[in-house]
């Protein structure tokens, strides 16, 4: 059990199953004894042994901690020897890299840092379209792994999820492309920081201002990414064009039809389906099949119709 | 609006320049919030719209190449004008107006209007 009062307190739960015997982290390890505080397991400098993990498990433990200002140090260890490591399931190789990353990225986006925010991106994107790719991981393996709370590190890392899974079942492109897919996703909604939290969070409808604040983060994420030589048109166009609609009632631009780009279609579908299926503090979250009956009545005049059905088939072997 | 409740219309006679004409629309700030007033401008220009940035300019159809495009209004600071493309924030324009004069814009926001209609608010860019 990862316990929600020891994240606030500055700790990071990693999974046992991500540590390898005799390999350096590089940071220190803590455990929790009987739901209350920690205490220090291995120094960062002494590797763990098989004998240790052993009896980890014995005595029911799947999670040591780190602290947060070590998850660097651990989002390194975890690009550099565990993601291509077959031997740990992917799906708990994806949830350990999602749950280092969102404090980097996090650090990234309060820090003002775009190009960081840029990396982290590049670097989560190649490992998950890694495991996703060429592990043939279903959503069914990994939608109950996701939170599906809506604060906003969650909920790009969902749609980068959701967006490399659909783009592979439509054929979209190789690894390489699923990589491209899965940072441009991560950073669709990167022009939300400049909209107050306020805003964001409020539980009443949004007056015509703040719905002009809103609607503008598109266009600010836009312009924030597109003089980068690391990111390529689709990504931008995720970014830009996320909120377009088929029939042209979206915004920034209002765009129509052949004018929204295949990707930020494919973001489109994924974001609202996303947004729906998280849970928000003032409603809760609409099940993933209502919300794939809401995505089929819009299919063809918001949404791309057979990315819809794409995805709703995916969807439906949830059980 | 103009104070008096006057629609605002360009006095644009067929020897005045736009030089001229910005000169004389020097007006204090609307009532919209915009810094200078605009005045109605419809006009048939020439332009080359070139690559958005992040894009090559080989993909974007036409990107580079002169074509014609329709003016809407006019300020001392920018320009709203008609293309049959969607345009994208930052995108540069060199338009000639009706006096000769070269001039770069760039995109601010675009809205679609219709089928292959786009409305696009651009500002001038100073010219070294």
């Amino acid at each position: 059990m990862i316990s929600a009062s020891l994240q606030s307190q500055g700790y990071l739960p990693v999974a046992t199953a991500t540590l390898f015997p005799a390999t350096e982290i590089n940071c220190d390890l803590f455990v929790q004894h009987n739901n209350h505080n920690l205490e220090l397991y291995r120094h960062g400098s002494y590797p763990l042994t098989k004998e240790d993990l052993r009896r980890l498990a014995m005595a029911g433990v799947d999670h040591l901690y780190i602290r947060y200002a070590d998850a660097e140090f651990y989002r390194k260890y975890l690009c550099e020897q565990v993601l291509n490591e077959t031997t740990i399931p992917a799906p708990a190789r994806m949830s350990a890299l999602r749950e280092v990353t969102r404090v980097a990225f996090q650090e990234a986006l309060e820090g003002n840092d775009p190009n960081r925010a840029v990396e982290i991106a590049t670097d989560l994107g190649r490992g998950m379209a890694t495991m996703i790719a060429d592990q043939a991981v279903k959503l069914e393996e990994v939608y109950d792994l996701l939170e599906h709370d809506y604060y906003t590190f969650t909920h790009v890392c969902n749609v980068s999820t959701y967006c490399v899974i659909l783009a592979r079942e439509l054929g979209l492109g190789d690894k390489g492309v699923l990589s491209q897919v899965a940072t441009g996703a991560l950073l669709h909604d990167i022009g939300k920081r400049h909209v107050p939290k306020d805003v964001l969070n409020k539980k009443d409808k949004p007056t015509d201002e703040e719905w002009q604040i809103i609607r503008n983060h598109p266009g600010s994420g836009y312009q924030e990414l597109c003089h980068r030589a690391d990111l390529i048109w689709p990504q931008l166009m995720m970014v830009y064009q996320h909120h377009e609609r088929l029939d042209g009632s979206g915004y920034p631009c209002r765009a129509a039809d052949g004018d929204i780009h295949q990707w930020a279609r494919l973001c489109a579908v994924v974001d609202v389906f996303d947004a729906l299926t998280c849970s928000r503090p003032y409603r809760e979250p609409v099940p993933a099949r209502e919300v794939c009956n809401y995505l089929k009545d819009n299919a063809g005049k918001w949404f791309d119709a057979e990315m819809v059905t794409c995805w709703t088939a995916q969807v439906e072997r949830l059980r | 609006m103009s104070s008096t409740g006057q629609p605002l219309t360009a006095d644009i006679s067929a020897t005045q320049t736009e030089h001229e004409f910005c000169a004389q629309a020097d007006q204090p700030p609307s009532a919209d919030g915009r810094l200078f007033q605009r005045h109605i401008f419809r006009a048939c220009i020439s332009a080359i719209v070139h690559a958005p940035p992040g894009q090559t300019a080989t993909i974007v159809t036409g990107a580079g190449t002169p074509c014609q495009m329709l003016t809407r209004d006019i300020s001392r600071s920018g320009l709203n004008l008609l293309h049959k493309q969607q345009l994208y924030p930052g995108q540069k324009i060199d338009v000639v107006l009706t006096d000769g004069q070269p001039r770069r814009l760039e995109v601010i926001w675009c809205r679609r209007l219709g089928v292959g209609c786009y409305s696009a608010g651009c500002r001038f860019m100073k010219t070294t």
